[in-house]
């Protein structure tokens, strides 16, 4: 019986026509193939950051963005509405005109519920009085700015790579792998990015990510009179808006689209979206 | 094997297609990019080196005698800058490039003092018809610096 077997396979093999011989010749053909597809791939996979490396490589010198965490809060209690973090903005990022990377909405709210929301010029040359007639019986100023989220629609939705987080907790956008599709705009809840009309490329608040990196305050921060707007690193202990993050009641802006935003709100009433 | 040919030019074919197919896309990648996530790792510290055009107060203090009134008055929260204008218009590698534009109008302090409902009630603020008796587009250049001093306002 077991001969028979044998015989049997010999003879499937023979018409198959492939023998012993032939098949160490074909399997070491294939492997040839397969050693120079393979020679070839890791360009990619280093490149795609696979291969991890034995030191965790940081970018620039002298800062290293592993000690860093930021976060943003915003006192509208404080806020008097002059706009100069606005125009501090503009100045310091060369921001075009009639786009701001941060701007300052007015709320007025009558009795009866009516609400009156503007923003003009995004209240870069200040507030005038609105029409007279309306009755607000509270009022207040708010200013917004890209909220640095945890959980980014936009740098998620960018087909190219070029809007991403950093470690120190920043969103960005590079501005030479951008093409412009506007996709990020469009996923923003918090309207925070443009498309930069001279450059068309979009565009947003950077947290002044040069300034940040050397130890100074954003343009904006700095520009507030009245310390309604604070910049602080939640890594640092004695940090005041790690303070007060965890002994005041805070808020954030349209915390049910989940993005888990990196810009807290002091004060902010049911109308601010 | 009577086909062997065949296989070898297939063979041959589909490591030409691989070869151009990830030559090409190695051109497209940027050298950096993937080196810290799915971005181009050079960026970062071209965002880091742009350059900075709002200084500290202190800057000022170097060379202007007013920054040390300015510095103990009412008005010490208020930058610099914020009234003037970015520290780089004005002083370039430590030498001066160009005067710091001086505002006079009343447009400039009424941007904070102008009465609004919106504003904190606790904060002083004005109706400039009220406060001096004329719209506040019929003030002059200057007319609030005429009793109030900008830098350290004592009223």
């Amino acid at each position: 019986m077991k001969e028979d077997k044998k015989t049997e396979i010999e003879k499937t093999d023979n018409k198959e026509e492939l023998g012993r011989r032939e098949f160490i010749k074909k399997g070491c053909e294939l492997a040839f193939g397969a050693f120079l597809f393979l020679g070839i791939l890791p360009i990619r996979t280093s490149r795609a950051g696979i291969t991890a490396s034995a030191e965790p490589e940081t970018p620039g010198e002298g800062y290293n963005w592993e000690e860093h965490y930021y976060a943003y809060l915003i006192d509208t209690r404080k806020c008097i509405g002059c706009g100069m973090c606005v125009r501090a903005c503009s100045l310091e990022n060369k921001v075009p005109d009639g786009f701001y990377r941060t701007w300052v909405e007015r709320y007025e709210v009558s009795e009866r519920g009516e609400v009156y929301i503007d923003s003009p010029k995004g209240g870069r040359e200040g507030f005038d009085p609105i029409f007279p007639g309306f009755h607000s019986t509270k009022a207040f100023f708010v200013p917004k700015m890209c909220n640095h989220c945890d959980n980014t629609p936009c740098s998620q939705v960018c087909p190219v790579g070029a809007s991403y987080n950093t470690k120190d907790g920043v969103v960005l956008v590079d501005e030479k792998r951008c093409v412009g599709c506007g996709y990020c705009i469009q996923a923003c809840p918090y309207g925070s990015r443009f498309l930069n009309p001279i450059t068309r490329t979009a565009n947003k608040c950077t947290w002044c990510y040069h300034r940040i990196t050397k130890g100074l305050k954003p343009a904006c921060v700095q520009a507030c009179p009245v310390g309604a707007r604070k910049f602080g690193d939640l890594k640092r202990e004695d940090d005041e808006v790690r303070r007060i993050l965890a002994t005041e009641r805070i808020n954030v802006l349209q915390a049910e689209m989940l993005t888990k935003p990196k810009c807290y709100y002091l004060g902010v009433d049911r109308e601010v979206r | 094997m009577r086909h062997t040919k065949h296989y070898w030019r297939a063979a041959f074919l589909i490591l030409l297609g691989l070869i151009a197919f990830f030559s090409f896309r190695a051109l497209l990648i940027p050298e950096s990019f993937g080196k810290f996530g799915y971005y181009r790792g050079d960026n970062v510290e071209e965002q880091m080196s742009l350059p900075v055009s709002f200084s500290k107060n202190e800057a000022c203090a170097d060379c202007h005698e007013v920054a040390a009134i300015h510095e103990s008055g009412k008005h010490k929260t208020v930058q610099c800058q914020n009234c003037h204008a970015p520290l780089a218009v004005h002083v370039v590698e430590g030498e001066m490039v160009e005067l710091m534009p001086i505002d006079r109008s009343p447009k400039l302090c009424l941007r904070c003092h102008r009465k609004l409902p919106s504003r904190p009630k606790d904060f002083p603020q004005i109706v400039a018809q009220d406060h001096t008796g004329e719209f506040e587009q019929n003030l002059k250049s200057g007319a609030c610096l005429e009793c109030h001093q900008p830098h350290s306002p004592s009223l």
